[in-house]
């Protein structure tokens, strides 16, 4: 493997430091003259026709500078989803309508002088509301009679795909590969279950927030967190009617995304309320709001049949997906393919049957979220590959190594589906998923620990262990483009201006680390500026894994180009012929001579000396293909059986991303990944009542780990090398999320014999299920 | 509702003695409300559950901040906070049931402003610190325009957010007895997380007679079990007098449990689950201070 | 009806009048511009808007700034300097102990906390230290190592 300067070192991250002193850097630290504070009007009802909406009591409250709703707003349906443009989202959702359909639905918005008058504001504005008949279950949703959600004549897909509102149908697709029924007779077992998986917020730390004003020349400003500036720009020009020239985007620093913030949810209103009062406005969610009213994690009821032989071969997987996409439609699509796209293409088996459908329901909107559907996917496949092994008495370590995709090889799936539709063919460059199952057993200690737990301890407390293996495909391919800017100054440092949208997760400093490396400068003389649509090239955003993929080749790309022409100045300089030179060190050497001369004497001469020019270029990427990222995840859990609790001792992840660029950022992107997934699986949970309504929307009620609570965590970082990636990188946001459900639910199956099909794994329902199978026992004597 | 601002006004009154609290008090009566540590009124204040015209802090009140023993017991005063109390070399000594349920509540920040007296009075049932008073027999003492008076606190804790408070009353101590040679307690918290309030919560205390025999029993149970916790004297009675075995510890929580009345829509666990649990919990507290009684010293 | 308050923050006295339903957060950020302290929930559960208030940390979304009157008050800004910065600073960053650094603030303010009265922290004593402040980024493990590592070497110093 080559050897590098930059790549591969775990740098700091460059912001680190000023985040760490407090700078104000988010988007809520600044504060503009004469700014306005904005607030929303939820709607209370799960599903309800708004009769008429009464405004002018709080319009004439002194200091209300603007409200808005469907009477005074343009109908423009559109999809909320940050997506690449036609999205693959339906257009079914207007800044107001005279319908609601989940309890937490925009009904109305105010703009005041301070966030207490808007409050107040609020109160003010009578609506009144005929309430119609809701649909919560995603089972019932297409049943006949069922409430029909999305009766506006206007909801409509902009690509030609499945779609029947009529029937709560969001979306459909089917594929299969190979002959799934044949598969299933030439198995020795077969194994069917029912899963269900649950909704989760993403709980950035930093709720939405943004600042819409206008600059002297009337342009509008748009300061937000958010994952994707470019399509923010895109969708707010559609949904206000102006011409995108007319707005900019500026990403500041980002308190987490996670998915949540690939989504344009707020911009749009805070851009009108900007609009039609000419001052600045704020509009920042408060914690409560966050989980009333943003994304969740689309929830999924799934049915998996697997068939193996006794040597171990799969014969046959089938898949069928339900997914609940809440009242509104973004992702809906794309996450559900993702549960065969980017989930599938694991499992060495000839024949697969995946059949997906996600229904409209009166609950919160699915959204983007970490692991986006291949999460969902994982938890099934992980338990059914468990269940599998246990059938044919083969150690899961060896089964999983056995039924995964090696270097060399192909899908099927690939070419069959990606998650917008069609799919790519292509063949996995580069797996160490191998030795990721090698090595994470033997730091695990999976097999001595597999003995051990044979016999358990008399008391309450039982130990298990449980593994899983996981893939996630980076990027959309063919669609996903990514560019960047560089120029070099008269010091001979850069500024290297990026699309590409950090959002904590290190971005600005792999990318810099990745242009260093490429032109042999310090990461310090990469002064990076990110993410501004009036200064930053195009790049889809931060999502589907693929900024240090893609907006890294891109960067690389445009690092190359300008050593092209740092080359020929320095030939010009040293009287040389330019093949003969190379960039080491910020300075040009020649291999023949042997003399050298400094970027800084470069760029001085290209600035001020001879044929003046601007030593400086722009590069972009798309997507070609999705590379492939490999974990391999070990889990060890000890249950309560008298109480249920399951607490996670210790837990393991070798991880394949290629080429670490920055190995510690990367071990964090791991671990960060990892504790949400294992919070999920146990404590992480909405409560709704019988009405739709959220019942614990606080961090009090709905509960995510902090430190006491997080088992020991182990980060094994196993490097290839994938040749389409900058240096042999692929992708590492994503796929250590989708973990912990399965090697969770294992782990407790081995502990205490219970395998737990539906999440999140709470103290009630272990309890429950033991019970179950005792009754189970006593019957069986 | 908004977490980011206070919405409601009010006026702010700071006074330095209970007696010119009491006058506030009786001034404004039910318009007016105190803070102490503010971690749940200002909770319930940003939500709109309640909307005081008055606020009075009592956190200027020297008088209502001390922990002190006298012969018979432990005095602390009703706005010491959960900092302080952990940090008490005297409670951890002594009265090692009141640092565990301390400790066991909430996080650094909150055990930093929180008061032992705002617990006590804003009498949410999952509410850590009065189960492990109720195990030492404690009691509430109150001061009003008519002078002071007391009552054992679990008297004083009524319901949900009910209290035996008359209007123009405040609470400014509590006084726990001192555990009796031979004693061994125990606190135990099931939560889903660490920071979070309690699933349930059960506080008990063992105290032997010479010959092994159990002389006296207090089992308490809270965390959303009823309208406030519940102390079992069913519990209490079949442990009494009797030889401390296992089997019997088992039937006396099994009766702790069968007096719980868990409400219907609970977010953190089912009334089910809720009841099985006790069972589990109560047992384990109570081998777990018979285990101290025998130790000796460790209470 | 506004009140007039005095205290010590980042080692300056302020006096400033206040209405006393203004919540200390927002007198920091707002009428001191002081944005390190963040908002993140505004009912004490995630410790974004950590600050030291006589060097004890507490959340400042549930104080009200009329109580903090006569107080010393220290937020993130209050610690280190632009060009000395704060051994716990320094730590985070080279541990990679900040991803988004939405949290970082509170976090290092409550793990200045700890340190300030146990210089030798275990593992354990961390971890609840920490325990009021959420991360959804980091998963903890680089803020522990990082607070370990602050303690090693400003036991280091002292010595
Ligand atoms: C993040 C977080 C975590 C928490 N975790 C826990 C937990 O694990 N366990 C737990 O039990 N609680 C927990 N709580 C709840 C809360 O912190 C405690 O109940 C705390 O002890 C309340 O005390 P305070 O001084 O803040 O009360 P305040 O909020 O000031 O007052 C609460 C109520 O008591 C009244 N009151 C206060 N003092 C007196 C008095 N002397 N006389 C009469 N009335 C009075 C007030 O008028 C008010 O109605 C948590 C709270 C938060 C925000
Ligand atoms: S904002 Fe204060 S604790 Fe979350
Ligand atoms: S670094 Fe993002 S929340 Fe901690």
């Amino acid at each position: 493997m080559r050897k590098f300067k930059v790549v591969g070192k775990s740098v700091p991250k460059v912001d680190a430091l000023a985040l760490a002193q407090g700078k104000p850097l988010f988007t809520d630290d600044i504060e503009l003259r004469g700014m306005l504070h904005a607030k929303i009007l939820w709607s209370p009802h799960a599903h309800a026709r708004i009769k008429n909406i009464d405004t002018s009591k709080a319009e004439a409250l002194p200091g209300v500078h603007a409200v808005l709703c469907y009477k005074n707003v343009p109908r423009v349906i559109h999809t909320t989803a940050g997506q690449g443009w036609p999205e693959p989202s339906p257009y079914d959702i207007v800044m107001f309508d005279n319908k609601v359909r989940y309890v937490g639905d925009r009904v109305a918005a105010v703009a005041a002088e301070t966030e207490e008058i808007a409050e107040r504001a609020l109160e003010l504005i009578k609506v009144e509301y005929e309430p119609l008949p809701a649909v919560f279950d995603p089972e019932r949703a297409m049943d006949k009679g069922a409430p029909v959600i999305h009766d506006e004549p206007d909801c409509k897909y902009i690509i030609p795909v499945f779609y029947d509102p009529k029937h709560n149908h969001c979306a459909h697709i089917d594929l299969e590969v190979g002959d799934f029924e044949q598969g299933i007779k030439e198995a020795d077992f077969v194994v069917e279950c029912k899963f269900k998986t649950h909704h989760e917020q993403h709980c950035s730390l930093e709720p939405h927030t943004c600042i819409c004003y206008f600059d002297p020349a009337g342009r509008l400003i748009i300061r937000t967190s958010n994952q994707v500036p470019f399509h923010v720009r895109r969708i707010v020009a559609q949904c206000l009617q102006v011409p995108e020239r007319m707005i900019r985007v500026i990403k500041p620093r980002i308190g987490g995304g996670f998915g949540g913030k690939q989504e344009v949810l707020i911009e749009e209103v805070c851009a009108m309320l900007a609009m039609l009062t000419k001052r600045p406005v704020r509009l920042a969610y408060t914690r409560e709001e966050e989980f009333v009213s943003a994304r969740v994690r689309h929830p999924m009821v799934m049915w998996a049949k697997t068939g193996v032989k006794k040597d171990g071969t799969i014969t046959a997987i089938q898949l069928k997906v339900l997914s609940n996409a809440g009242a509104y439609g973004a992702h809906a699509m794309t996450v559900m393919n993702n549960t065969c796209a980017k989930a599938l293409p694991l499992f060495r088996c000839k024949n697969i049957k995946w059949v997906a459908d996600a229904v409209y329901t009166n609950l919160l909107p699915g959204g983007a979220y970490r692991g986006y559907g291949v999460t969902q996917a994982a938890f099934p496949m992980g338990v059914m590959m468990d269940e599998m092994a246990e059938a044919i008495g083969m150690d899961p370590v060896d089964f999983w190594k056995l039924n995964t995709i090696k270097e060399g090889e192909t899908s099927p799936i690939f070419k069959a589906l990606s998650e917008t539709g069609r799919g790519v063919e292509m063949i996995v460059e580069s797996c160490s998923l191998p030795e990721c199952i090698d090595k994470g057993a033997e730091v695990f200690g999976w097999r001595e620990k597999r003995e051990r737990y044979k016999k358990q301890s008399k008391g309450p407390i039982k130990h298990g262990i449980g593994m899983c293996c996981l893939v996630q495909g980076g990027t959309v391919p063919l669609i996903d483009m990514a560019s960047a800017y560089a120029k070099m100054n008269d010091d001979g440092s850069f500024n290297l201006l990026i699309g590409a949208t950090d959002l904590g997760t290190g971005a600005d400093t792999v990318l810099s680390q990745i242009f260093a490396e490429t032109l042999d400068i310090p990461v310090e003389d990469v002064i990076v500026y990110p993410s501004d649509t009036d200064l930053t090239p195009f790049d889809k955003g931060a999502y589907a894994s693929g900024t240090t993929y893609l907006s890294g080749m891109a960067v690389l790309r445009t690092a190359e180009k300008i050593r092209e022409q740092i080359l020929g100045v320095a030939a010009d300089i040293l009287g040389e012929p330019k093949e003969g030179l190379r960039i080491e060190n910020k300075g040009v050497v020649s291999g023949k001579s042997g003399k050298r001369v400094e970027f800084s004497q470069i760029i001085k001469r290209a600035l001020y000396g001879k044929d003046q020019f601007q030593i400086g270029a722009t590069a972009s990427e798309f997507s070609r293909l999705p590379p492939q990222s490999f974990a391999a995840h070990f889990a060890e859990v000890a249950v309560d059986t008298e109480t249920g609790q399951v607490k996670v001792l210790s837990y393991v992840a070798a991880v394949d991303c290629g080429t670490a660029v920055n190995p510690k950022l990367a071990e964090g992107q791991a671990e960060g990944a990892i504790l949400n997934g294992i919070s999920y699986a146990l404590t992480e949970e909405f409560i709704f009542d019988d009405r739709g309504r959220v019942l614990n929307p606080s961090f009090t009620d709905y509960k995510i780990f902090s430190a006491p609570d997080i088992p020991k965590i182990t980060t094994i970082l196993v490097p290839s090398y994938e040749p389409t990636g900058p240096y042999g990188a692929k992708t590492v946001g994503e796929v250590n999320i989708n973990g912990p459900l399965p090697a969770i639910s294992n782990a407790i199956y081995n502990a205490v014999g219970i395998r737990l099909y539906e999440t999140p794994f709470t103290p009630e329902r272990v309890l429950n299920a033991l019970k179950e199978k005792r009754k189970s026992k006593i019957k069986q004597r | 509702m908004g977490t980011r601002i206070l919405l409601n006004d009010f006026e702010y009154f700071e006074p330095e003695t209970i007696s010119d609290a009491i006058t506030i008090l009786a001034k404004y009566r039910k318009d007016a409300k105190l803070i102490a540590g503010g971690t749940d009124l200002l909770v319930d204040m940003k939500k709109g559950k309640i909307k005081p015209k008055y606020l009075v802090n009592l956190m200027k009140i020297l008088d209502l901040r001390y922990i002190t023993k006298d012969k018979r017991g432990l005095r602390i005063g009703a706005t010491t906070t959960f900092r302080e109390i952990t940090a008490s070399k005297l409670i951890k000594r002594e009265y090692p049931l009141l640092f565990e349920a301390a400790e066991a509540m909430g996080t650094v920040q909150i055990r930093n402003m929180a008061t032992i007296g705002g617990n006590i009075c804003n009498a949410i049932p999952s509410a850590e610190i009065p189960p492990a008073l109720v195990a030492l027999d404690a009691v509430a003492k109150i001061a009003g325009r008519r002078g002071e008076r007391s009552l054992p606190l679990e008297e004083f804790l009524m319901g949900i957010g009910k209290i035996a408070l008359k209007s123009g009353e405040l609470l400014t101590e509590v006084y726990a007895r001192s555990p009796p040679p031979r004693s061994g307690t125990a606190f135990l918290k099931l939560s889903r997380t660490t920071a979070d309030l309690a699933t349930l919560n059960v506080a008990v205390r063992v105290t032997l007679e010479k010959n092994g025999a159990c002389k006296e029993a207090r089992v308490v149970v809270g965390g959303g079990v009823g309208p406030t916790l519940i102390r079992s004297k069913k519990a209490e009675a079949l442990l009494k007098g009797k030889v401390l075995k296992e089997p019997l510890i088992e039937k006396a929580a099994q009766a702790a449990s069968a007096q719980l009345k868990p409400r219907p829509t609970s977010i953190r666990a089912s009334p089910l689950y809720k009841i099985e649990v006790c069972k589990v919990l109560v047992k384990r507290a109570l081998l777990k201070a018979l285990e101290r009684t025998k130790a000796g010293g460790a209470r | 009806m506004k009140k007039e308050i005095e205290f010590t923050i980042n080692g300056e006295r302020r006096k400033l009048i206040v209405k006393p339903n203004e919540l200390l957060l927002n007198v920091i950020r707002e009428d001191l511009g002081l944005t390190g302290t963040k908002y993140g929930c505004g009912t004490g559960e995630c410790g974004a808007c950590t600050v030291l208030v006589d060097g004890e940390p507490v959340v400042s979304c549930l104080t009200l700034a009329v109580a903090a009157d006569k107080k010393t008050i220290t937020t993130i800004e209050g610690i280190g300097t632009s060009e000395n910065p704060y051994p716990l600073q320094l730590a985070f960053v080279e541990t990679g102990a900040v991803q988004c650094g939405f949290c970082t603030p509170g976090m290092i303010l409550s793990a200045k906390a700890l340190l300030d009265k146990n210089p030798n922290p275990t593992e354990n004593e961390i971890k609840q230290a920490i325990a009021g402040n959420l991360c959804r980024c980091t998963g903890y493990v680089k803020i522990i190592e990082a607070i370990k590592l602050a303690a090693e070497r400003m036991r280091g110093r002292k010595r």
